[in-house]
């Protein structure tokens, strides 16, 4: 089915148009694109961030297994290494807590008119990843490949066959630690 | 204002060099790849910590 629709690109636009559109109010919505919920995250006083993450997770898990199982979409691993999978993370963690934004929630909060989001935000984040292009040829030579791990998932690593015997479980965890989350006063 | 301004132009260029360093978003965590949830888990963890240098200490 997705492969019908990527080679429509104006019914891919539109329905990338929609989904952005719900993707967007419910990051709103949810609260998410406001400085001081991600902040109060950070100072972990606040779990909101964390708890939009992992409902995000679930049911895009669920979602995209059983999507993969009906044969619509296949999945897009994208694979890691010590030298990329370390330091990115860490140095976008930083700027995380510099900024107060996120990539997606510094344009959601550029809707609801914060201009540091704009400014900072998105003008910020696109100037970063001009300097990353241009250290890329030097990165790819000395780092990114240090301790490459492929792009297992964890059902690869524990072996298993049939892709919900993961899934399941993770899924219940991780719905048992939200519960903990909703009941624990801070 | 303009020390706000300063401090959060220097976290949005961290932000998009280090999400390209880091290859990309959050998304793959949904596939259970291994690479992506290293990449969450690290990424809240430079977050905490500055943020706790920031207002806490």
């Amino acid at each position: 089915m997705t492969t019908i629709l990527a080679n429509q690109s104006g019914k891919q636009y539109a329905y990338g148009l929609l989904i952005g559109f719900a993707f967007g109010f419910l990051l709103q919505k949810s609260g998410v694109c406001d400085y001081d919920v991600i902040m109060r995250q950070l100072l972990l006083e606040d779990f909101t961030v964390i708890k939009v993450i992992l409902t995000a997770i679930i049911t895009g898990m669920l979602g995209i297994y059983a999507m993969r199982d009906a044969g619509w979409v296949q999945l897009h691993k994208k694979s890691g290494s010590l030298g990329a999978t370390l330091p990115g993370p860490l140095i976008f963690g930083v700027g995380f807590a510099l900024l107060g934004y996120c990539p997606g929630t510094s344009v959601g909060a550029v809707g609801h008119g914060a201009l540091d989001a704009l400014v900072s935000g998105v003008i910020g984040i696109m100037i970063g990843a001009a300097l990353y292009a241009a250290v890329y040829p030097k990165l790819e030579r000395n780092v990114l490949h240090i301790a490459e791990f492929g792009n297992k998932t964890l059902i690869d690593v524990l072996g298993i066959g049939n892709a919900w015997l993961v899934i399941v479980p993770v899924v219940v965890v991780m719905i048992g630690f939200l519960f903990v989350l909703e009941n624990l006063e801070w | 204002m303009l020390l706000r301004i300063c401090v959060a132009v220097i976290g949005g260029i961290c932000v998009g060099f280090g999400a390209r360093w880091g290859k990309g978003c959050i998304s793959g965590t949904s596939q259970l790849v291994i690479s992506s949830w290293l990449a969450v888990i690290l990424f809240f963890a430079g977050g905490i910590i500055v943020a706790m240098l920031l207002y806490r200490v």
